[in-house]
């Protein structure tokens, strides 16, 4: 009895004080973090009595997706941050595109979440819905120059009446096709004024002349490939747009009569004739095909011009590949709208929070974004700034954003709403479905969601 | 044998101090969290919102009459069906082959094993890579002995079956190592015996390996039920429930209701449905099987 | 007759091997291919597998960048997942101990309990358990990650299988000679079972090793972040660039596979032996 119960409670110590070893060996190693900020960033969440009065520094926790070229710039514009305010501290947490969003939810389900975060145009009615951020008007009045900020942009960041969140950058799409290939099957170049975009049907034409799938050869991506997120309904919405469709009502709360209209159909229609009328578009790609000359055309945007000239340097701009603007249907419509910051409901420094947020997406912060990043300008100031924006590529998506662009829906079921498109374009392109009858499914998916708002 | 009453009384306490640090564990990190997903599954829940209000049964109706769920249950047990008897068949047939100690035997067992090492993540990519329609390497071994292209990737019909090969390929060897070690607890002294009675090899196997093999076979066959219901690793790099969601799982389901689109309490509602039908199929299992797994 | 089967055996065993080890293979050997040849070989040739010109560029671009120091996530890996490794060989074992050799009260109940653990999928309990770790304040610190996963249902499940082959007598014995339960545990169970919980081991490293979702939500210091959070960066939104990606998931898989290669004379023999034929 007696060695039993010895053993068991030598045992039993032995059990804790591995428990409480490890808990301290963890704690250990967040020490040494401390000098850049990583020690006091648990201490400043939990307990709020820190900041202020005794002369400690502010940190300011920012979160964003990874993306190399755009966390390089930000990691500029932190630094020079910090000169100018040596009481705030900036620390920026990079996440992995795909899986950013349930991060930053989980987060914000915890009620912790950071100060500021990325966020992606459309789901902006959704955070703002659900009060997870802040409304910035009284900053934006302040010292937050909206008035230079471009109006169909400044709308897509509006709720309610209220804006949300202050752009890092706007977005376009135009038509990336591939030279060699034009010129080889004799088709005329199209050209490059925004004002002369091809219809859908001198598309269809050059992609069919190009098209050689025993060769593994594809005419055309129309909208990356059949996946889903939200990059890939942001390329594939301007076909309905394009026909003179529309997804949700103006105001945002109806589906009915908008995704099921006869001109949405046809723009879908079209899109499924890619795949499986005229069989241009492959309904899987080789990896890297446009860039190794597998593909004659692909939408993508400014962004795409640095992506290539580092990941394929012999794949060269003007000599094997080019840009013309987005092809048209009834309407010539673009896409707009990227990522922007936002300061959450939790944040208990949203003044200084909002200090580094216009120190990056103010007047200045802009310009140095668009030097770093190349994206497509939000504010008016900084297309003037720059001559080459009005210039070859850059005039297309700057010409396209101010004459032709369309915002995706704003409603806070908008989550919703993407998932069911990029549904929608699958069921009819890949898997060949009938038009109304998968119509139909997505309308009823949206609009059980759109009940759903209060 | 039989023991004294302080001896047993004394041996459960020991017992009881010997699970202590997992009944613990366990009733902080697994139960209390499952018991909240429980109650958040009768609610209107918004992931980033914590105000939320209680709807009663209106989520689990909701979802019974939601075909994207029902259809997301068909395809788990797709896989489960096609994967619970193949996948143990090749893991039997891998550990027969090679359980026997020689170092031939062991080079061939660590080559079969090499699969469970690699991470879900990373042979998810690499195996995307494989099944490329064009360019992939097993469309051009199936191409080169004049075999038709296989599109794992874009064939709504096939895409299940491109999950199935993975989650095999990946999990075959880790029961292959389970069913050895049953190979090797059995006495052999009783094959020498039968083969004194003049028994074949078929019949050795079957009057005595796989009578014998009754608890390992149970144990695997539960293991492989409960994760193959509840598949979803390979289906969030590899399809991402694509093309046109013909691979949403059931969890791939959960997952992007309530991360996706944020309704917590719906996706809850979703995993509790599966967890009843899984518990279900496992007790039938047990019951079938009417082995004593543990003992 | 003999003869067919013996060369049909063999014939499966080496099929079998090369199913398990051309994925493997490619991958390596793809990881030192220039990006210009990853996609290029079709047919059926020596170059379907091996590089034309062998490069080291990939592995210089991915441990050449500064922001991602993949040493620095090995060694976190390596550090969580050991440490969780130790906690779970004790804890699992003594708890499979009281299961498979211990009779109590509430045993069938208990463990059908804890069975029901391994049915509800992740996903769905992983936002209440992280309102848990963020009462404890332990969001950012590897608290979060070591202390829940210390015990396993599915290890206690497999050790409870493998303890079975371990006979009661043996343990009796044990007990008539004088020996308390956590000495038959510490003596005699744990010295006959070593093989079946090095397996076990190895299964818990390499679910640590693997483990994704779980760090990416409560690691929040980049510098403390686990391996496969980083190899995800390397598939960002723009450009794929695959010959950086296999040698990305090459470095992530070369260590783990040198050790299971180094252990794999006890994990791939039979599971009980050396206590006790030994």
């Amino acid at each position: 009895m007696l060695r039993l119960r010895r053993s068991m409670v030598v045992l039993l110590i032995i059990c804790l004080g591995i428990m409480v070893l490890s808990a301290c060996s963890s704690k250990k190693s967040n020490e040494p973090g401390s000098s850049e900020g990583a020690a006091s960033e648990s201490s400043a969440s939990a307990s709020q009595e820190e900041n202020k009065g005794d002369g400690k520094k502010i940190e300011i926790k920012y979160w964003r997706h990874d993306f190399a070229p755009e966390v390089d710039a930000i990691k500029k514009l932190i630094k020079t941050f910090e000169e100018k305010n040596p009481n705030v501290t900036v620390k920026m947490e990079v996440i992995p595109y795909g899986d950013y969003e349930t991060k930053i939810r989980t987060a914000l389900a915890a009620g912790s979440p950071p100060d500021i975060i990325g966020l992606d145009g459309p789901t902006l009615a959704a955070y703002a819905h659900q009060d997870a951020v802040i409304p910035l008007d009284k900053y934006m009045d302040m010292d937050g120059n909206k008035e230079d900020i471009a109006a169909p942009v400044l709308e897509s960041l509006t709720y309610k009446g209220k804006i949300y969140a202050a752009p890092l950058n706007d977005a376009s799409i135009g038509m990336f096709y591939n030279k060699k290939l034009f010129e080889k099957n004799g088709i005329e170049l199209p050209s490059k004024d925004p004002q002369q975009a091809w219809t859908w049907d001198q598309v269809l034409k050059a992609a069919q002349k190009i098209n050689d799938p025993a060769n593994k050869i594809y005419g055309i991506d129309p909208g990356w490939g059949l996946g889903e997120g939200e990059g890939s309904t942001f390329v594939k919405l301007p076909f309905i747009w394009q026909a003179g469709g529309e997804i949700l009502s103006p105001d945002g709360t109806q589906v009915k009569g908008f995704l099921d209209s006869p001109e949405s159909k046809k723009g879908l229609a079209f899109f499924s004739s890619l795949y499986n009328e005229y069989k241009v578009a492959a309904k899987e790609l080789p990896p890297e095909a446009f860039e190794t000359g597998k593909l004659g055309i692909i939408v993508n945007g400014p962004w795409a011009i640095s992506g290539f000239a580092t990941s394929h340097p012999e794949f060269k701009l003007g000599e094997d590949w080019d840009i013309a603007p987005l092809w048209k249907d009834a309407k010539q419509v673009t896409p707009n709208g990227s990522w922007n910051m936002a300061i959450t409901k939790g944040s208990k420094h949203p003044d200084e929070a909002w200090m580094f947020v216009n120190w990056v997406t103010g007047v200045e912060g802009a310009k140095v974004w668009y030097q770093e990043t190349k994206n497509l300008p939000a504010r008016l100031s900084t297309a003037s700034a720059f001559p080459e924006l009005s210039e070859y590529p850059m005039n297309i998506f700057v010409e396209q954003s101010s004459k032709f662009a369309h915002p995706r829906p704003v409603t806070p079921a908008y989550p919703v709403v993407t998932s069911s498109i990029s549904k929608l374009f699958a069921d009819i392109g890949v898997a060949n479905r009938d038009i109304d009858e998968a119509v139909d499914e997505a309308v009823n998916t949206i609009d059980r969601a759109l009940q759903k708002i209060k | 044998m039989k023991f004294p009453v302080s001896f047993s009384r004394q041996e459960e306490r020991a017992a009881y101090l010997f699970i202590l640090p997992a009944v613990i564990s366990l009733a902080l990190f697994t139960f209390y969290p499952m018991i909240n997903a429980f109650i958040i599954s009768f609610k209107e829940y918004s992931l980033i919102n914590p105000d939320s209000t209680f709807i009663g049964l209106t989520n689990y109706k909701d979802l019974l009459a939601d075909p994207k769920f029902i259809s997301s249950l068909v395809h788990s047990f797709h896989f489960a069906l096609v994967v619970i008897p193949v996948q143990t068949i090749i893991a039997l047939v891998m550990a027969l082959l090679v359980y026997k100690s020689s170092l031939v035997s062991g080079l061939f067992r660590t080559a079969y094993f090499m699969p469970v090492v690699i991470a879900m993540g990373v042979a998810s990519t690499l195996f995307k890579l494989i099944y490329n329609k064009d360019f992939g390497l097993l469309n051009s071994l199936l191409h080169s002995v004049g075999l038709p292209q296989v599109a794992f990737l874009s064939d709504t019909k096939l895409a299940m079956y491109g999950i199935m090969l993975l989650a095999m390929w990946k999990s075959a060897g880790f029961f292959m190592i389970v069913f050895v070690a049953g190979l090797n607890s059995i006495p052999s002294d009783l094959y020498e015996a039968a083969e004194v009675d003049g028994a074949t090899r078929l019949q050795k196997f079957f009057k005595i390996t796989l009578p014998l093999l009754k608890r390992t076979m149970t144990f695997i066959i539960i293991i492989t039920t409960m994760d193959a219901i509840k598949i979803s690793g390979p289906v969030f790099i590899l399809t991402a429930g694509g093309p046109a969601d013909s691979t949403t799982t059931s969890v791939y389901f959960i997952y992007k209701m309530a991360f996706q689109q944020m309704e917590m309490g719906y996706g809850s509602a979703a995993a509790f449905i599966l967890f009843v039908i899984v518990m279900f199929i496992s007790i039938i299992q047990l019951r079938l099987l009417k082995s004593d797994v543990e003992y | 007759m003999e003869r067919a089967g013996h060369l049909l055996k063999w014939m499966l065993m080496i099929v079998i091997a090369l199913i398990s080890l051309i994925p493997i293979l490619w991958m390596i050997l793809g990881s030192f291919r220039p990006r210009q040849e990853l996609f290029q070989y079709v047919s059926l040739e020596w170059h379907l597998l091996f590089p034309v010109k062998w490069t080291l560029q990939n592995y210089i671009a991915i441990f050449s960048d500064s922001s991602k120091p993949l040493g620095v996530f090995i060694k976190n890996t390596v550090f969580v997942a050991g440490l969780v490794t130790l906690l779970s060989l004790l804890f699992n074992s003594m708890a499979a101990f009281a299961f498979s050799k211990l009779k109590f009260r509430g045993r069938n109940l208990l463990f059908a309990v804890f069975l029901s653990a391994l049915v509800i999928p992740g996903e769905v309990t992983m936002v209440p358990t992280y309102l848990l770790i963020h009462a404890f304040h332990w969001t950012d610190s590897y608290n979060a990650l070591i202390i829940p996963a210390a015990v396993s249902v599915f290890s206690i499940f497999l050790l409870v299988q493998f303890f079975a082959d371990v006979p009661r007598e043996l343990l009796e014995a044990g007990k008539i000679d004088g020996a308390s339960w956590f000495g038959i545990y510490a003596k005699i169970l744990i010295p006959s079972a070593v093989p079946a919980l090095i397996t076990m081991g190895l299964i818990t490293f390499l679910g640590q090793w693997d483990s994704y979702l779980w760090p990416l939500i409560v690691i929040n210091d980049e510098s403390k972040q686990m391996l496969q959070v980083a190899i995800a960066t390397f598939t960002n939104l723009q450009s794929t660039e695959w010959g950086k990606i296999l040698a990305a998931d090459t470095a992530a898989s070369v260590p783990i596979l040198i050790l299971f290669l180094f252990l794999q004379k006890y994990y791939v023999q039979s599971i009980v032996s050396s206590g006790i034929k030994g």
